[in-house]
């Protein structure tokens, strides 16, 4: 069963004259164990399809089930165990609370779970552990670097040993080393622990982690000749900015 | 979950501190304000405190309050103790007087006379001296509130000497010596309180026809007193009130006819609205500092109610804090004040404390609002 399916999914905002059709009926797989990027221009609905795909925003039609589940029938009372149980996240501006420890941000998911505090810790240390930067546990988020921030956020995201994470830009605040070491690192746990990922992003640079690149432009995804396994070189130029030029139409 | 809430709430010093000082002075205002003023309206009734032993007090039917005392003719006394019922009923004299101190000053009073074959209505606390010793020929007690401040002289070296045992004043022209000094409760005047026997008040009071005041009534054992005081009303046509209900009509005179009440229930609700609107801004722009934190929260998967748990928390915390911070201030400042003898007591400080939640409440109540509405899809947002 692949870990996400969405079928002819729209959204629209708003009504009318003034609606706004974000996703036009986007089709699209997610293999288990997968590390898929979601490339394209600044609004043509990658944000908006992984917010729709996590659960955090309403579809308008269509259909997409995560984990065989369809989210836009899910009652909303049952999205936030869901996606406790089986969605992490990992966001362009780490969205670490400044007043925690690296330890106790990445505890945060096994705490709204209901795991006793000092169990969630010695679990998030592991985690730490595994993105390599220990040493740091106890260190509020504003004394660390930026990709130490991110290795915080990405132990956050596998806390709870979620079945899909979804990344949204993981890379932009970072420079190009410490992204790419970034990369590696979610490609590691990715293929460790067969988990599937989606990740939004402009930044070329990164392209060669994924296992599968599928372009969006205006709300669909673009025709399955134009998706490119394993990267950059084969996607069509307009869909993607980089930050060093490459790709630009 | 609830330390993280604690957590976020402590990182935040600024806010915090913001907070609990709106919540303080919040808290302050509705406990010393109020304090203050039963301490003002409690001595509308001091009098009637100090008189503890009669269950019941006659009195002309148009007196409105303890200090409205309209004279009744000694005749009455005989009247009210005709009545079934009444175990035993003395007569007492209260009005002003203008006494002479040693030192040749003047300072106006409250002139008691009490029964003088009883003494019935005599001070029960005594700081120097007997309560027999009222019995002396020309004898006077005076309450030590007055005799250290209204009747003190001053020295020549500047300092005060409160008036002493044996230290002989002037009243009506007729000589009144200090054979003791008795401990009462504070006047609504500051007035000192002279006491004598009813006989020898008439010397010291203006000459006047009739000079009996009330009628103090003890009820026989076993006889049920709320329905003496209809019997003494019906068969003597003059108003009779338990204790508590003169305590009640004195004070009800003081509310109704006295800004006392307006001027101190505007300052409590000054109070609560302060506290409402700074500790109510600061936390809402606590929750909205944290907006961010609130949706990544609900976006990994928090409930409604864990975040309404934090929410709570997080006000009860600073609400609690500031509450104890404002007791705390109201307290020293009863102590420091030599004023008014200021007693918090357990209504008073849960109306406070009700206010304080109140605040907290409001204050959570709009946060939790903004919160609750959240889309998680904020997250998403750079």
């Amino acid at each position: 069963m692949p870990t996400v399916e969405c079928r002819q999914l729209t959204k629209v905002y708003g009504s009318g004259d003034t609606a706004v059709h974000a996703l036009r009926g986007v089709d699209l797989t997610v293999e288990a164990g997968e590390l898929l990027m979601l490339v394209g221009p600044s609004g043509c609905g990658k944000t908006t399809l992984i917010s729709v795909i996590a659960s955090i925003l309403d579809g308008t039609s269509g259909e997409c089930r995560v984990l065989g589940q369809d989210v836009l029938t899910m009652p909303a009372g049952d999205k936030p165990k869901f996606r406790l149980q089986h969605l992490g996240f990992c966001f362009q501006s780490f969205n670490l609370n400044p007043c925690l420890s690296a330890a106790e941000n990445v505890a945060v998911p096994l705490l709204i779970a209901g795991w006793k505090y000092a169990r969630a810790l010695a679990r998030s240390r592991e985690l730490l552990a595994q993105v390599g930067i220990s040493e740091k546990a106890d260190v509020l988020p504003d004394q660390l670097s930026g990709g130490q921030q991110q290795r915080v956020a990405i132990a956050r995201a596998f806390a709870q040993e979620p079945d899909l994470i979804v990344c949204d830009e993981p890379t932009s605040a970072l420079d190009s080393v410490t992204g790419e070491k970034v990369m590696q690192l979610v490609r590691e746990m990715t293929h460790r622990t067969q988990r599937s990922v989606i990740v939004v992003t402009h930044d070329a640079r990164i392209f060669k982690f994924a296992d599968r690149i599928v372009a969006m432009e205006d709300g669909r995804i673009v025709p399955p000749k134009e998706e490119v396994a394993g990267g950059f070189d084969r996607l069509p130029p307009a869909y993607v900015e980089t930050t060093d030029g490459r790709g630009q139409a | 979950m609830l330390r993280i809430a604690l957590k976020t709430l402590f990182g935040h010093h600024g806010k915090v501190i913001g907070m609990v000082i709106g919540l303080a002075v919040a808290s302050l205002m509705m406990t010393q304000q109020p304090a203050t003023m039963m301490s003002i309206l409690g001595r509308t009734y001091s009098f009637i405190n100090d008189v503890s032993q009669p269950d019941i007090w006659v009195m002309d039917p148009m007196v409105q309050f303890v200090d409205d005392a309209k004279p009744l003719a000694d005749s009455k006394l005989g009247l009210v103790r005709s009545v079934s019922g009444v175990a035993w009923a003395v007569p007492i004299f209260k009005t002003t007087t203008v006494a002479r101190l040693p030192d040749g000053n003047t300072a106006s009073g409250q002139l008691i006379g009490v029964d003088d074959s009883s003494l019935i209505g005599a001070p029960a606390k005594m700081v120097s001296g007997l309560t027999d010793d009222l019995r002396r020929t020309d004898a006077v007690f005076v309450n030590d509130e007055g005799a250290k401040l209204r009747f003190a002289q001053k020295q020549a070296d500047g300092t005060l000497r409160p008036l002493q045992v044996g230290d002989i004043l002037e009243l009506n022209e007729r000589r009144a010596e200090v054979v003791g000094i008795a401990r009462t409760g504070p006047t609504f005047s500051s007035q000192p309180v002279i006491y004598t026997t009813y006989t020898r008040a008439r010397l010291y009071a203006p000459a006047q026809r009739k000079i009996m005041s009330f009628v103090l009534v003890k009820a026989k054992p076993g006889h049920d007193v709320l329905e003496l005081t209809h019997e003494i009303r019906e068969q003597t046509g003059l108003a009779a009130y338990t204790a508590e209900e003169f305590k009640e009509l004195s004070l009800w005179y003081f509310i109704r006819n006295t800004g006392v009440l307006i001027n101190f229930g505007m300052v409590t609700l000054v109070g609560f609205i302060v506290g409402a609107v700074v500790s109510g801004i600061m936390f809402f722009n606590f929750t909205q500092d944290n907006l961010r934190h609130f949706a990544v929260l609900k976006a990994i998967g928090a409930t409604p109610r864990q975040l309404l748990g934090m929410v709570l928390l997080q006000a009860a915390i600073v609400g609690a804090i500031g509450y104890g911070i404002g007791i705390g201030l109201a307290s020293i400042m009863a102590m420091l004040s030599s004023t008014f003898q200021v007693k918090f007591t357990y209504s008073l400080l849960a109306f406070s404390a009700g206010g304080v939640l109140v605040i907290c409440l409001l204050a959570a109540g709009f946060s939790l609002l903004k919160v609750l509405r959240l889309e998680p899809a904020v997250v998403f947002k750079g």
